[in-house]
């Protein structure tokens, strides 16, 4: 079953038709406010496009200061979480953050221009704002230094003392809900490759895909690998590390396309489940040795084939049964193929 | 890897068995036999040795027709192919 979960890369997403009615909105407006109307006879117009243009001459400077605050803090998300940055930027207190750095940008770009020399110019102060304001509340003013270089005798004025607060606030809350949306992903994963066999496989070639991984960190990852299939864990939870394992090496792009194609592959094979090589290895391998042993050999009368089957059937010390058993049912699945070898279950 | 091991210890079976692993990727021990030339015995005893060593891993796995699953062990396989390309 999957843990339910926001799915944070459909969150916010604008569809084609939203993005062209924004499109002819702002293109009428701007060519609205860039007519000649007294020349065109449309004077009655004139005092519409006078307050349009106002509106935009006073929007623009906070809307330029209130991006700025919001680049801060989309670049602090995003290298905070480099693994998920698009899922991270998407979360609920990502968006607190954003907020709270865009409104409090224009709330000093507010402040600024009541305070601020009239003949300064105003790009200056938006460039000013914009990008002084975010450094400001991030910045830790040293009035008095202690000698001994430890720092802790340090006189400070912590200007973002409060905005440290938030955001670690944010950074816990983010990070709850990305671990959500990951759990989310890879038990979409694991639903559709179940076995170890498949997980394992898949990880190794995400890995051996990955082209941009320096060596230090190719071995690390291995060897997160080798320990993942090493410990004895239940399957449950070695499917569930190697998932997340693919999650983060291969990405939520990748293990998407993944989860896709397969389910693509299980809807054209129409739901129902074919007779598989797997199937009959388990069904003959559930036979008796001897019964099966007997069977394979009536079934294959070249010499070499008897001999390799009575080599299989032979006991070998310390190796198991059972894995007697699935040797030589597999053999036969390999070299009379899947139907020939569901047949002998019948004989 | 275990800390005894050391490569020189693998014998061209050895680089056999690996090999044909590698290429296989994960897979059980029932497939091994069925699908090689070895002898039963003998291909399960350097199986066996490989495993002790740690260059092969060894899991229980019920998705298996017979219950375990097999391995080469990633950080061997990254050391082997830094020390000889050959192993690619």
């Amino acid at each position: 079953m999957t843990v339910p979960a926001p799915d944070l890369r459909r969150r916010f997403s604008v569809n084609a038709s939203t993005w062209g009615v924004l499109g002819v909105v702002t293109v009428t407006l701007m060519v609205f406010a860039a007519l000649p109307l007294p020349q065109m006879g449309l004077s009655q117009l004139v005092g519409v496009q006078a307050s349009l243009s106002a509106i935009v001459e006073f929007v623009i400077p906070y809307l330029a200061v209130g991006g700025l605050g919001v680049a801060v803090g989309v670049a602090e998300i995003s290298s905070t979480f480099s693994d998920y940055p698009r899922e991270a930027l998407v979360t609920r207190w990502s968006q607190y953050l954003l907020w709270l750095n865009a409104v409090t940008a224009m709330l000093a770009y507010l402040l600024a221009l009541i305070y601020a020399p009239a003949e300064i110019e105003p790009m200056v102060l938006i460039i000013s704002v914009g990008v002084g304001f975010p450094a400001l509340i991030r910045t830790k003013f040293i009035l008095a230094r202690n000698f001994s270089g430890e720092g802790g005798g340090d006189v400070s004025v912590n200007l973002g003392w409060l905005y440290d607060q938030f955001t670690t606030v944010c950074k816990k809350q983010i990070d709850l809900e990305l671990m959500a949306y990951r759990r989310m992903k890879v038990d979409q994963l694991i639903q559709r490759y179940t076995t170890v066999q498949e997980l394992f496989d898949t990880a190794l070639y995400t890995l051996k895909a990955r082209d941009t991984l320096t060596e230090a960190e190719q071995t690390a990852k291995r060897t997160e690998l080798e320990r993942i299939i090493s410990e004895k864990l239940p399957p449950e939870l070695t499917r569930l590390n190697l998932g997340l394992y693919i999650l983060e090496v291969g990405g939520v792009a990748y293990v998407d396309s993944m989860t896709q194609a397969r389910a693509a592959h299980t809807a054209l094979a129409g739901g129902h489940e074919p007779l598989t090589a797997n199937t009959v290895i388990r069904e003959l391998r559930d036979l008796p040795l001897s019964t099966l042993t007997q069977k394979a050999l009536a079934a294959r009368p070249a010499p070499e084939e008897q001999a390799k089957i009575s080599q299989l059937a032979a006991p070998v010390p310390g190796l198991p049964e059972v894995t007697q058993r699935a040797s030589i049912a597999q053999y036969l699945v390999d070299n009379m193929g899947v139907e020939a070898a569901h047949n002998l279950l019948n004989e | 890897m275990k800390p005894n091991f050391d490569i020189e210890m693998l014998t061209k079976e050895h680089q056999q068995i690996l090999g044909w692993l590698s290429e296989r990727g994960a897979t059980s021990p029932s497939v091994l036999l069925a699908q090689t030339t070895f002898d039963p015995q003998r291909a399960w005893g350097l199986v066996t040795e490989l495993s002790d060593w740690g260059v092969v891993i060894m899991r229980p796995d019920p998705d298996s027709p017979d219950g375990m699953l097999m391995v080469v062990s990633p950080t061997f396989t990254q050391n082997i192919e830094q020390a000889s390309p050959k192993f690619k």
